[in-house]
């Protein structure tokens, strides 16, 4: 693998990541992959939001971004988090999205990082730990896939009616019509429980569209915010359930709180199967 | 390398062949002041049959040879601006840099290096593909007016792996000749041997179908001899009656050049057999400097 990206501090974001991704592997191969029943892991329950493999992770990171850029800062969702609006390049980090599932041994989640610059999201890299594949972007650079031998530009799929997209949902606990319509008509239905996953895979063109309906929602800004980057330069988009552009918060203690609805699909049209 | 006067990088390149020709002698009047110094007693220059159009120096380490380079380039710099004479865009410059970035490249390219990678993982030993150089392309020879002249010397083009990667992604940019192949050649003393399956001895894509048409192997050359060998190699695919001819990019050594059917050289294509009799082999680097072709 390698850096993709010409920008100074993206490149050498990457070449960090890089570094990380191998330490990141070795921790899959040496313990993720033993669990759900890994003895001496010190898993605590994932449900209070911080597990060892959490911090495991979080350090391997931040290790790594320190080592090279030791002056950009870094905003983590298992960090105390700035209150203030970042004034520079701010990494905001999830080092583990989708912790039950990695605590499980089911094998979707993934590490994620966006860079952030003045008043946007300028990189996103997004690691399938399991896979061993990287997605990442940059502003007007461009979404790939990578893995040890591949390299291939990511585009969304073309719009398609509901009966013909493959779908994934984060289930609600009230069966509502839409979701009923959903489950029942969608071409393919998939639940990972891991949206920055999912979003990958939209800008891939596996799948037509993720979509978390419920009230107010699991995706906050720190679950998605890498994988936005991507999406969006992949030729999609993220929107609210009533159609309106997602926003994202400036990396700090909102970002890792703003728990919100989600539909991510290649274009609104795409959406609007599922916007209320 | 300090400097390379078969292939001009960076804003030299741009200049007119009287500046480059002046600037060369100059930057080997400076490299030599500099390697007299306290501060580079561990470097030395370069010199050697085939290296005529080089200033090279070697050294202990890699930072300490970038950190000479700066020094020399400092030091042209406050004699010179080479901002002033520059007359030539990036197309027409006398030297093709590799300063293009891969992401930049057409979709077809982006999956031609793709299946290029699927084919060759093959040979790479489970665990090695992270540190094998044909998989971690990141900036190839960037776009310039002799890519397209050289997509009319031949239908086919064989490259050579892996230094020739990044020169058939560059050519592949620039025309979008999808008619590009690659072999290899295998030497005792190459470092990626390691890390091998085992050897990529053929021709990638299959050249049989294509073996009635006409091809050009190209690649750097330094004497020529990477270049022949591939040649006998093709012809042995192909047949005795195959038509294959040669390219030797920026050549290094009036043998090199000499041997080749074509030349790229100071960013002009050249025909060799069209000039080769008007050429001093003392001073033939300096001869086609000038022919602005």
């Amino acid at each position: 693998m390698r850096s993709l990206f010409e920008v100074p501090i993206i490149a050498a974001a990457e070449e960090a990541l890089l570094l990380a991704r191998r330490d990141l592997r070795t921790f899959w191969a040496s313990t993720l992959v033993g669990l759900p029943d890994l003895g001496g892991v010190g898993l605590s329950d994932w449900r209070v939001g911080q597990t060892d493999v959490d911090l495991h992770c979080d350090e391997i990171i931040r290790n790594a971004l320190a080592k090279v850029l030791p002056e950009v800062e870094i905003v983590s969702e298992e960090s105390i988090p700035r209150t203030s609006r970042p004034t520079g390049f701010c990494f905001l980090i999830d080092p583990v999205d989708a912790t039950h599932n990695a605590s499980a041994g089911y094998p979707a989640f993934t590490s994620c990082v966006a860079l952030y610059d003045g008043d946007r999201y300028i990189f996103g890299w997004v690691y399938d730990i399991g896979r061993d594949v990287i997605y990442s972007a940059a502003s007007k650079q461009g979404a790939y896939l990578q893995s040890s031998i591949m390299l291939k530009r990511l585009r969304v799929k073309a719009d398609a009616p509901l009966e013909r997209m493959a779908v994934s949902v984060l289930r609600t606990r009230v069966l509502t019509g839409r979701m009923t319509r959903i489950i029942s008509e969608s071409g393919k239905l998939r639940i990972s429980s891991c949206s920055s996953l999912d979003m990958c895979l939209i800008a891939a063109g596996t799948l037509d569209a993720f979509v978390d309906l419920n009230e107010p929602g699991h995706e906050r800004t720190c679950d998605i915010a890498a994988a936005s980057v991507i999406l969006q330069e992949a030729g999609g988009n993220i929107f609210t359930t009533m159609g309106s552009q997602r926003q994202l918060l400036p990396p700090g203690l909102e970002a890792v709180h703003d728990y919100q609805s989600l539909i991510a699909a290649p274009s609104l049209v795409g959406a609007s199967n599922f916007i209320l | 390398m300090i400097c390379d006067l078969s292939n001009v990088e960076g804003q030299l390149g741009r200049c007119t062949s009287a500046v480059i020709d002046s600037v060369h002698s100059t930057m080997s009047e400076i490299v030599d002041d500099f390697l007299g110094t306290e501060n580079s007693s561990s470097m030395g220059r370069i010199i050697g049959d085939g290296l005529n159009t080089e200033i090279a120096i070697y050294g202990p380490t890699k930072d300490g040879l970038e950190c000479a380079k700066k020094t020399v380039y400092g030091r042209l710099g406050a004699q010179m601006n080479l901002d002033l004479h520059a007359i030539h865009d990036s197309f027409e410059a006398r030297g093709i840099s590799k300063t293009a970035s891969l992401v930049s490249v057409d979709e077809t390219v982006l999956r031609a290096y793709a299946d290029l990678c699927r084919f060759y993982s093959q040979f790479v030993q489970f665990g090695a593909h992270d540190d094998a150089q044909i998989f971690r392309q990141r900036q190839i020879y960037s776009n310039h007016r002799v890519w397209k002249e050289i997509a009319g010397l031949a239908t086919n083009k064989l490259f050579i792996l892996s230094a020739g990667l990044p020169i058939a992604l560059g050519y592949m940019n620039s025309t979008l000749d999808e008619r590009v192949f690659y072999t290899e050649i295998h030497r005792q003393n190459d470092a990626g041997v390691l890390d091998k399956l085992r050897d990529f001895e053929g021709v990638y894509p299959d050249p049989v179908p294509f073996k009635k048409e006409s091809w050009i192997v190209i690649d750097k050359a330094y004497t020529g001899g990477s270049i022949d060998h591939a040649k006998r190699h093709l012809r042995s695919i192909l047949g005795k009656e195959a038509q294959i001819s040669s390219l030797a990019l920026f050549p290094k050594s009036f043998k090199a050049f000499a041997s080749a059917d074509y030349a790229v050289y100071a960013g002009r294509l050249i025909e060799v057999k069209k000039i080769i009799s008007e050429l001093d082999p003392e001073n033939w680097h300096r001869q086609l400097l000038y022919m602005e072709a």
